[in-house]
């Protein structure tokens, strides 16, 4: 039904990847730790950009998206043995990485729940001063729009969200969402449209006020 | 609950589009993220093709479509600006990727060596010759055997001046019940005197006092006798 695109910019990395990967996970196996870890050196290069990107979109904390970056490389390296060579790298390491930050998201809630201090209001004044470039007026509406689409993509439930970061922000396919996120394509899609549904309801007094 | 009202606005789309004949709002959607790379199937097809089909004549769909293709501009936008807002210097990018490898180099480590807990010693142990030892277990046990052999002397002795005890008893008895003359001569002796004492005293059973008065005037007759 919807077009099965793929990030164009993923397609030439993806059968070097995976390769590397299996090759790391012989690697691992056989013991030579020093060679798989300078194998797995060309892998980070590689998604580095990528993972930080989509760790960014869920977290927007420039501190936290850093950790979330280390974490999901880290987690990836000490569990290549169990990848399965049929997927995709970048399929899998993103799988890691969306569910790295889900559990980082719910950690802060919950913080945030009981402890909600001016810290976090400050620093998230601070980083939105240093994201801000107010030299030209229509990039700061530009980031202020940005902003506002942000705001309404975290507000989505977590799996919608997810499905929109991945297909609109990463421009992964449905299919390839669903294998990063491990459900079913008709699934993704019906999320994806309601999703986008949601986004419309919740910009929609704003692109009146814009129109005004 | 959210899932519930998504059903419904769902349920309520289809009815509204079957009675006003309107394409749904999930298929404009669907038309404008599949306008780019359409593969469609023969019934998905043929769906588009006329929601494509009814677009162009109603003036209300195409508002929508046009909102809806402007929101999915929108969000594509943004995704793009805020990669590019990403605070991504190669220094900061190499930072991230030695901390990686840092991380990786201490998982792949091998475990550290626990170290023990630094115990106290227990002194150590002086060791004597055996004759030493021998020495020092025979002086330490000495009192107790010493104890433990006159005891055994004791109960034994105990044991035989019981036996010739009752027959003396019997004959001191006698004596006292039938009152004979003493035999001087036989007090004469100093010995004679001295072992029935110290018979007297030892015997257990039979009471040194009694003994001893019995004795008493015999030995007073002995002393004015000697006198």
């Amino acid at each position: 039904m919807i077009g099965t695109k793929s990030a164009p910019a993923l397609e030439p990395f993806r059968n070097t990847d995976s390769k590397i990967a299996s090759e790391i996970k012989g690697l691992l196996s056989s013991g030579n730790h020093e060679k798989a870890r300078n194998r797995f050196e060309e892998i980070i290069n590689t998604h580095q950009s990528r993972v930080t990107r989509i760790a960014y979109y869920y977290l927007r904390d420039p501190a936290e998206v850093d950790e979330a970056v280390q974490d999901a490389f880290l987690k990836a390296f000490v569990h290549l043995p169990t990848f399965r060579d049929e997927l995709h790298f970048d399929l899998w390491l993103s799988r890691i990485a969306v569910n790295g930050c889900l559990d980082r998201l719910k950690a802060k809630t919950r913080r945030r729940r009981w402890i909600l201090t001016d810290n976090d209001r400050i620093d998230e004044l601070i980083y939105q001063e240093r994201t801000h470039e107010p030299s030209a007026e229509q990039r700061l509406l530009a980031s202020e729009r940005r902003d506002q689409l942000l705001a309404a993509v975290e507000r989505l439930p977590k799996r919608q969200r997810s499905i929109v970061i991945l297909n609109q922000f990463e421009g992964y396919s449905t299919k390839e969402v669903a294998n990063t996120l491990n459900i079913a394509e008709a699934t993704v899609r019906v999320h994806l449209f309601r999703a986008i549904r949601s986004l419309r309801r919740l910009l929609r007094p704003l692109e009146s006020d814009t129109a005004l | 609950m959210e899932l519930i009202n998504d059903w419904f606005k769902t349920i309520g789309h289809a009815v509204r589009q079957a009675i006003t004949g309107h394409p749904t709002e999930n298929t404009l959607i669907e038309i404008a993220l599949s306008k780019d790379n359409v593969v469609l199937d023969g019934q998905g097809r043929s769906k588009l093709e006329d929601a494509q089909e009814h677009m162009r004549h109603c003036k209300r769909c195409t508002t929508v479509f046009s909102e809806i293709n402007a929101t999915l501009i929108d969000i594509n936008q943004s995704g793009h600006s805020t990669a590019h807002a990403i605070p991504d210097s190669t220094h900061r990018r190499f930072r991230q990727r030695s901390k990686i490898l840092r991380r990786i180099d201490a998982f792949l480590a091998p475990p550290a060596t626990v170290l023990r807990f630094p115990s106290i010693a227990p002194p150590p142990c002086i060791r004597f010759p055996p004759l030493t030892a021998c020495l020092v277990i025979i002086c330490a046990a000495g009192p107790f055997l010493s104890i433990a052999v006159r005891q055994s002397v004791t109960s034994s002795s105990n044991q035989t001046t019981a036996v010739s005890a009752t027959q003396d008893d019997l004959e001191s008895v006698n004596a006292r019940t039938t009152p004979t003359t003493i035999d001087l001569d036989g007090l004469n002796t100093d010995e004679q005197l001295m072992a029935e004492i110290e018979y007297a005293v030892s015997n257990t059973r039979v009471s040194p006092l009694t003994a001893l008065d019995e004795l008493t005037p015999r030995l007073h007759e002995a002393t004015v006798t000697v006198r």
